[in-house]
């Protein structure tokens, strides 16, 4: 169990520090928020694997809300490129 | 150690690889659109894994309903943020695009629009479905949280009346629903295996296309379903829709006749599911 969670958080580890490593090259703004989008899935998965590892369920709830908070920010800076986009056609 | 001990160690492991698969695809990939496949795909597949540990760890009714909650929201609102991201990057030039991006249009004769009428009036289904995840959030069944829910699911279903979706005809059936699911499934882990076998690819072999595809359903909730559907299987993701055309980005399409393919029989399956509900606005 403590094994395979250790396991587990080496490869997460891994996650965090290529998607930081994209968050800051980019090159584009897409890029960048593809590469938050998964550094917060890491976060999640870390919760997740945090949960098993104690058997503490308090934050569980936090799953649901991380995984609906990525949709938001993904579309705000969607809604951003777009408009970014049809300035420079004016 | 019990079998479903086992079970959550093999989901923790498991799901944390293809978390952190995801974040090589980051790093390997050369464009947005491919680390797309990557990062938010097999993510996605590996944060259910590591969810499954935890409802497993919890061992409650509760537990099972997050996990449920999570995998839902993961396939209705991950996808939907992905294609918009990906339809806008697309559209911007200053977005760098692979070279090797090869645009491949499919011939099929265009069907004809029929169009759809819309009924109004609020979804009670969505209503019930907002309660249940106020009862999972809240975690308890105590007077004043079911009141609370009852309230809030309410307005929010009064709120949103014009926008309810049709709803599958198929969810009355549980086999034809479950048929679905069984067939989504697997080509979910199809693709998911297939993407993170490309990681191995050098940039240069990694022949990424996208795919002009004709669809023949008509009514937004059926395009939703199947877009969404598409942006969810690795390996592809939805960028835009445009006069009854579908532009879908695949990842490595060495050959796009098994992806049309994939993409046809989804289509087949989903305008299934909605069949009886067809039948009546036509007729």
């Amino acid at each position: 169990m403590i094994v395979a969670t250790n396991i587990a958080a080496l490869f997460l580890a891994v996650a965090a520090l290529a998607s930081l490593y994209r968050v800051v090259r980019g090159p584009s703004v897409a890029d960048r928020m593809v590469a938050l989008d998964s550094l917060l899935f890491t976060g999640v998965a870390a919760l997740g694997v945090q949960i098993f590892r104690t058997g503490d369920t308090t934050y569980i709830s936090l799953l649901v809300i991380a995984v609906l908070t990525a949709f938001i920010s993904t579309v705000v800076i969607a809604r951003y490129i777009e408009a970014e986009t049809s300035n420079d056609a004016d | 150690m019990t079998p479903i001990d086992l079970i959550a160690a093999v989901a923790v492991v498991g799901g944390s690889l293809l978390v952190a698969l995801g974040g090589i695809g980051l790093l390997r990939f050369p464009d947005v659109f491919t680390r797309m496949h990557g990062a938010t795909k097999a993510a996605t597949i590996g944060v259910v894994g590591t969810t499954l540990a935890a409802a497993l760890e919890a061992g409650s009714p509760r537990g099972v309903l997050i996990l449920l909650l999570v995998v839902a929201l993961l396939f209705l609102s991950g996808p939907l943020g992905m294609s918009l991201l990906a339809r806008a990057a697309y559209h911007d030039h200053e977005t760098p695009r692979s070279p090797l991006t090869a645009e491949l249009p499919f011939e099929l004769p265009i069907p004809e629009v029929t169009g759809s009428s819309r009924r109004g009036g609020p979804s009670y289904a969505l209503g019930v479905w907002l309660f249940i995840v106020w009862i999972a959030l809240f975690g308890s069944v105590a007077p004043n949280v079911v009141i609370g829910g009852i309230v809030v699911a309410a307005i929010v279903t009064f709120a949103f009346r014009r926008l309810s979706p049709h709803w599958p005809v198929a969810l009355a059936h549980p086999v034809r629903t479950a048929e679905f699911l069984v067939f989504f499934g697997w080509q979910v882990v199809r693709s998911t295996w297939d993407v993170v076998w490309s990681l191995r690819l050098d940039r240069h072999l990694l022949r990424p296309a996208i795919i002009e595809y004709p669809i023949s359903m008509t009514t937004r909730s059926e395009v939703t379903l199947l877009m969404n559907s598409i942006s969810f299987t690795p390996g592809t993701v939805a960028l835009e829709l445009h006069d009854q055309l579908l532009y879908v980005h695949v990842l490595n399409a060495h050959d796009p006749a098994p992806v049309i393919a994939e993409i046809n029989a989804l289509e087949t399956r989903i305008m299934a599911m909605y069949g009886q509900a067809r039948q009546i606005e036509t007729g």
